[in-house]
């Protein structure tokens, strides 16, 4: 190309480029300006008209749409909201790994919604305003402290509140009837009934079980820290493997509960209001609440550190806990139940909530240890990770030729007992730090809860041991079950 | 060059002409291809071998006399540069770099600096690499200190029986291997149907055909999210095969499951085939016809046409494809994420590196970023083995193509017949996706076992009313996708021209620079932007509309490089010469000649720019939740498949979305093709 002349010009595609780049950069320049969008999401409503003189509420929250769009118009109609000019709510739903940057850089006025322990753990690193003010207390007072044993405040290492629970939920599972008798599978009605063989029988072509992976949902993390906290450390993680052993291990709450819904297995571990609605979408399902094993969960509402608009911030926290406020979650698009049993006295309730509300409150669920929950959380859900998703060929595996010997009745119940045991027994690997050989007891658990939180290279490198250690186990313990075989 | 290499290189042109000799007939070629099948292996093998020894030899001769001696180096480099571009190759190629500066290097290296410092020391160093080979479901050998044994964890085991079903599933070699395998049998299988299917709507006239090329543009329409449980329930247990054939019209004696790595080749090569198809159709149309017709004048026809005239002047478009279905293949972490309730399908690099990333305590794991580097590093290998195959012929066309006047003659009612009974069940199970999307968007209560929802709904559209913000994402989409495409046309072409025209030092890092987006895991890229930009004139709290934008330009960019690059392989370059001959200056020859030359190749390169724009998952989830009201389709899918809502939740309403989706998709591909015309049925046939 060099030997003909080369154009000096800047020329016509310069200048075009330049052009079209102008333009472009000018269109989401105007984008974001705000001038051709508008003024925000979810103004549905004729009640709200945001004016450039109004004040905005920026929330953080793990709650979606269909509940800002009941809550936002509803408050901003508020005397609080009108009074002090509130015009509009900026709502963020970032995952959770955001949250501590967002609450850093000082643009969070409340944070609401997501599960307790996501709120213990910005308890734990600080994140937290303490709720003392006098509208605070005031608040707090309305709310019980307990509810069927499930704590709905927080106080932190200063005894200071930090966090109230704004809503409860509890556990149970959706079962498809279809697909269990098609299997000719028995209904579970308690936690441990999903540890028998029945519900091996067809591995592993077929898992009969949904469960969603700790580290990617909160919700069941709180159903399998319940199970180690009720059954004793050692025997809660024997169970779980049977479970989890019986079960595919799915991403996320919502994929585990779309597997039963379509009938790719019977049973799942569900939160309550997903569960009725999954029955209502597919008549197989039905949700089915654990025979004196409800887990109740209280949903908090806090006010964050290095809030820009504390007092609108205390009247937004304020509203949601007053009757009104609570009311709100028994509308028809939400269908979730209140911490305040007050919300029942507004007109209108729906008295098929206010039945489960009752039973919910009677309910004597597990005692639930939340301290303990909070010092070991760090060290439990990616150890749960390593030893059941991360290694469940070889635990399946496993699993499955003990249940063949028990069929065939090489092993009796007490030889399923041991060798079970043998599988689900918490495993042993050197420690990355101290290259002692550990046992994952609930001491050691607590000992390297921190590191595992803070130390991303110790934890990685614990992950990998623990996933090496389990499939390690699990094919040790399979070769001696093989051996049994003539 | 001395002249033992000189002797060595004409034995083996000598040898590689011999295997370019094509047979007279599909028999002859299929008995001497059997005959000489291993001979031909051993010495292709050894040929490669040697050339790549070679070419690495003498890339690190290249470098050690760099070393040695770096000023004239450099001052030559310099002198290069000069004579080789002049103000438009600047422009282009500083507005590029920039570009790519701040939208995917500085996030990128914000991200993966963490994956090459020592946590210890915070020294630079590789332990982060080398701990993945401790990581036994990438790794699979593993030796147990404590039992002194060694553990070998890959499985071989492809079927497994069950009482009443089957499971197909693939094999497992640990997650370094298993991506590789995978992307390889994926671009295989895409390149044979593609071409097939390329070759068939090029060459041939039947019943039908026009629907059949509007039809094989779908499988590329990509809905996230919602596309994914589609799959599942045609596939699943209890899906639509398995409740048609077994428990409805007990057609099967056992139901049937493709799980696992086996999964996951079979829905990618039923979507990335589109890719390869579209680029290797806009390569037979451009082919010159008076070639085809000298090679009949000389005696050849049929296969020996096709082999030794038509499939070689395709190559450009051929290459195009697969270099973006094996990327896209390694990359993919949708049709993982779908089937990862058995662990196999958890074993690729996307799904590692999507699970690595995050930490509790909301600091970066830099296990993640360092699977991304080996993520990219592997398919960057890719691309550049397949253009280096590729590359070595010239495919200039020496006219300006075929699609005025194609070849094409009629297919016999028969053949038409047959070609359909293997053509509908194809198409079929490719636009799985998108039929059961339609579907689910429809669909009332569905009970387990049965074929069709139960009972048919239009309310589940309401969901487009309830929310104004859901209803706004489709428009903002919409915008979000043009700018970007518009972007990407100008910067991408300038692109592709700099490397297919100009010859300057660094041009294959260049190269590599533009395609290498889409090789990288949009999640380490998306987290990058957060980190580095929150807060700052690009990336305003509440507004991320610019960086949106930006990152759908960047992530999307390969596709309109990649083929407007082989566009500019196809025409001679002595076109543009001529044009500079006759007076025109360097821009007017770009605008006026290069330009209208490649334009159909740039045309499809950018509706798939825009078409994977649209739907683009990472950076819109993330930028999306921090700025709502500028949150495009892809956020509130994902929002709405996961509400609690009462009446507007779950799939069926998120399926809504994806229609839409999809119809926006097909709406700008149709209205392209209508203003354009003529020239761009050559692309899609529409």
């Amino acid at each position: 190309m060099s030997e003909f002349e080369t154009s000096r010009s800047s020329g016509t595609i310069i200048k075009a480029i330049i052009v079209v780049v102008i333009i472009a950069t000018g269109t989401i320049g105007i984008i974001y300006l705000g001038g051709f969008l508008g003024p925000g999401p979810d103004n549905n409503t004729t009640t709200t008209t945001p004016s450039t003189t109004g004040k905005t509420l920026t929330i953080m929250t793990r709650h979606d749409i269909s509940i800002h769009a009941v809550f936002e118009p509803a408050f901003l109609a508020s005397d609080f909201a009108i009074a002090n000019n509130i015009t509009d709510i900026k709502w963020k739903t970032p995952d959770g790994q955001f949250w501590d940057s967002l609450i850093q850089q000082g643009t969070i006025d409340v944070c609401w919604g997501g599960g307790p322990t996501l709120f213990d753990q910005l308890m734990r690193d600080n994140r937290l305003e303490p709720l003392t003010s006098p509208l605070m207390q005031a608040a707090a007072a309305r709310i019980n402290n307990t509810i069927a044993g499930a704590t709905m405040k927080r106080n932190n290492s200063l005894d200071q509140l930090v966090w109230i629970a704004a809503a409860i939920s509890s556990f149970g599972f959706t079962i498809n009837h279809d697909f269990l008798d098609a299997y000719n599978l028995p209904i579970p009605y308690k936690w441990t009934d999903l540890a028998n063989v029945t519900y091996g029988k067809e591995l592993p072509s077929v898992p009969t079980i949904a469960m969603g992976n700790a580290p990617q949902t909160t919700s069941n993390t709180r159903i399998y820290e319940i199970i180690v906290q009720a059954l004793s450390w050692d025997q809660g993680w024997i169970t779980m493997a049977r479970m989890a052993g019986n079960a595919g291990i799915y991403p996320g709450s919502v994929e585990t509960q779309n597997a039963v819904e379509n009938g790719d297995v019977g049973i799942a571990m569900s939160i309550d209001f997903y569960g009725y609605l999954t029955q209502y979408r597919n008549p197989d399902c039905f949700y089915i609440v654990p025979e004196g094993q409800t887990i109740v969960n209280g949903d908090p509402i806090a006010i964050p550190i290095n809030c820009p608009q504390r007092d609108l911030a205390e009247g937004f926290v304020d509203f949601v806990l007053s009757p009104e406020g609570q009311a709100l979650w028994l509308d028809s698009d939400i269908r979730r139940m209140p911490v305040l049993r007050e919300a029942f006295d507004q007109p209108g309730a729906p008295e098929d909530l206010y039945l489960a509300f009752n039973q919910t409150v009677q309910t004597v669920g597990i005692y639930f240890n939340d301290t303990l929950s909070l010092e070991t959380n760090g060290a439990f859900v990616p150890y749960w990770g390593a030893v059941f998703t991360e290694a469940h060929t070889e635990l399946v595996d496993c699993w499955k030729t003990i249940i063949d010997a028990y069929n065939q009745s090489i092993i009796d119940d007490a030889g399923l007992e041991y060798y079970a045991g043998l599988m689900g027994e918490p495993v042993s690997v050197l420690d990355a730090k101290t290259s002692l050989l550990n046992k994952f007891t609930l001491n050691y658990a607590r000992a390297i809860n921190d590191d595992m939180i803070y130390d991303a290279s110790y934890a990685s490198t614990m992950i990998s041991r623990w996933v090496a250690g389990a499939k390690i186990q699990y094919i040790d313990v399979r070769d001696l079950v093989l051996a049994l075989f003539p | 060059m001395t002249e033992g290499e000189d002797s060595t290189q004409r034995t083996e042109q000598l040898s590689a002409a011999k295997d370019e000799m094509v047979p007279d007939s599909f028999k002859d070629y299929l008995t001497s291809s059997i005959r000489s099948g291993p001979s031909r292996l051993v010495s292709g093998i050894r040929r490669k071998g040697r050339s790549s020894g070679r070419w690495a030899l003498n890339g690190g001769k290249r470098v050690g006399s760099f070393l040695k001696d770096p000023v004239p180096r450099i001052k030559d480099g310099i002198q290069k540069l000069r004579r080789e571009m002049d103000s438009l190759s600047w422009a282009q190629l500083l507005v590029v770099i920039v570009a790519f500066s701040l939208f995917l290097i500085l996030p990128l290296l914000s991200v993966v600096v963490y994956s090459f410092t020592d946590p210890v020391t915070g020294l630079p160093s590789f332990v982060h690499f080398a701990n993945l080979f401790s990581d036994t479901n990438i790794w699979p050998w593993y030796f147990d200190v404590a039992s002194n044994r060694w553990f070998s964890f890959v499985n071989l085991q492809t079927i497994i029986i069950g009482s009443d079903s089957i499971v197909i599933q693939g094999w497992d070699f640990g997650a370094l291997f298993n991506s590789i395998y995978v992307a390889l049998i994926v671009t295989a299988i895409s390149i044979a149907l593609g071409v097939f299917l390329a070759f068939i709507v090029a060459r041939y006239d039947f019943f039908g055909k026009r629907i059949i090329r509007t039809v094989l543009i779908f499988p590329i329409l990509a809905t996230p999210f919602v596309g994914a449980i589609g799959i599942k329930s045609f596939l699943g247990l209890n899906g639509f095969f398995n409740n048609l054939l077994y428990d409805q019209l007990h057609l099967i004696p056992v139901q049937i499951q493709i799980q696992g790595l086996a999964a996951i080749i079979f829905v990618q090569s039923l979507s990335l085939f589109s890719l390869v198809y579209l680029n290797a159709y806009s390569s037979f149309m451009s082919i010159d016809p008076s070639l085809e017709e000298q090679a009949e004048n000389l005696g050849a026809t049929g296969f020996k046409l096709f082999r030794s005239v038509t499939l070689p002047l395709a190559m450009p478009g051929i290459q195009a494809g697969a270099i973006l279905t094996f990327i896209l293949s390694i990359e993919d972490l949708g049709t993982p994420i779908v089937f990862a309730n058995q662990q196999q399908a958890t074993k690729t690099l996307a799904y590692q590196v999507f699970t690595s990333i995050a930490t509790q305590a909301g600091t970066l794991n830099p296990k993640g970023p360092a699977i991304g580097i080996i993520l990219l590093v592997f398919a960057l290998v890719g691309f550049l083995t397949i253009r280096k195959y590729a590359g070595v012929r010239s495919y200039e066309s020496g006219t300006k193509g075929g699609q005025w006047n194609p070849r094409v003659r009629r297919l016999s009612k028969k053949t038409t017949f047959l070609m359909y009974v293997v053509l509908v069940p194809l198409l079929f199970l490719a636009l799985m996706p998108q039929i059961s999307v339609i579907i689910l968007s429809f669909a009332g209560p569905w009970s387990t076992n049965s074929v069709l929802p139960d009972v048919w709904t239009t309310e589940h559209y309401s969901v487009l009313w309830a929310y104004p913000s859901v209803a706004q994402s489709i428009s903002l989409t919409f915008i979000y996708g043009i700018i970007a495409t518009i972007i990407i046309i100008l910067l991408g072409t300038s692109a592709a021209y700099i490397i297919a025209r100009r010859d300057f030092p660094g041009k294959t890092a260049f190269d590599l620079l533009v395609t290498s987006p889409i090789a990288l895991p949009g999640i380490v890229i998306a987290t990058g932007y957060f980190t580095l930009y929150y807060g700052t004139i690009i990336f305003p709290f509440d507004a991320p509309a610019l960086l949106i934008v930006m990152s759908y330009t960047i992530r999307k960019f390969p596709f309109t490089v990649r083929a407007a690059y082989a566009g500019l392989q196809s025409t001679p370059v002595v076109l543009e010469e001529a044009s500079q001959n006759v007076g025109a200056s360097k821009n007017k020859t770009f605008a006026s000649i290069t330009m209208p030359l490649i334009g159909v190749s740039v045309l499809a390169g950018s509706l798939l720019s825009f078409v994977y724009s649209v739907s683009e998952v990472s950076t819109s989830l993330i930028l999306g939740s921090l700025g709502r009201d500028q949150a495009p389709m892809t956020f509130w899918t994902k929002e709405v498949l996961e509400s609690h809502s009462a009446s507007y939740s779950g799939a069926n309403s998120a399926a809504c979305l994806g229609v839409l989706m999809m119809g926006l998709q097909m709406a700008v591909i149709t209205v392209t093709n209508k203003i354009l015309g003529a020239r761009s049925s050559a692309m899609t046939g529409i």
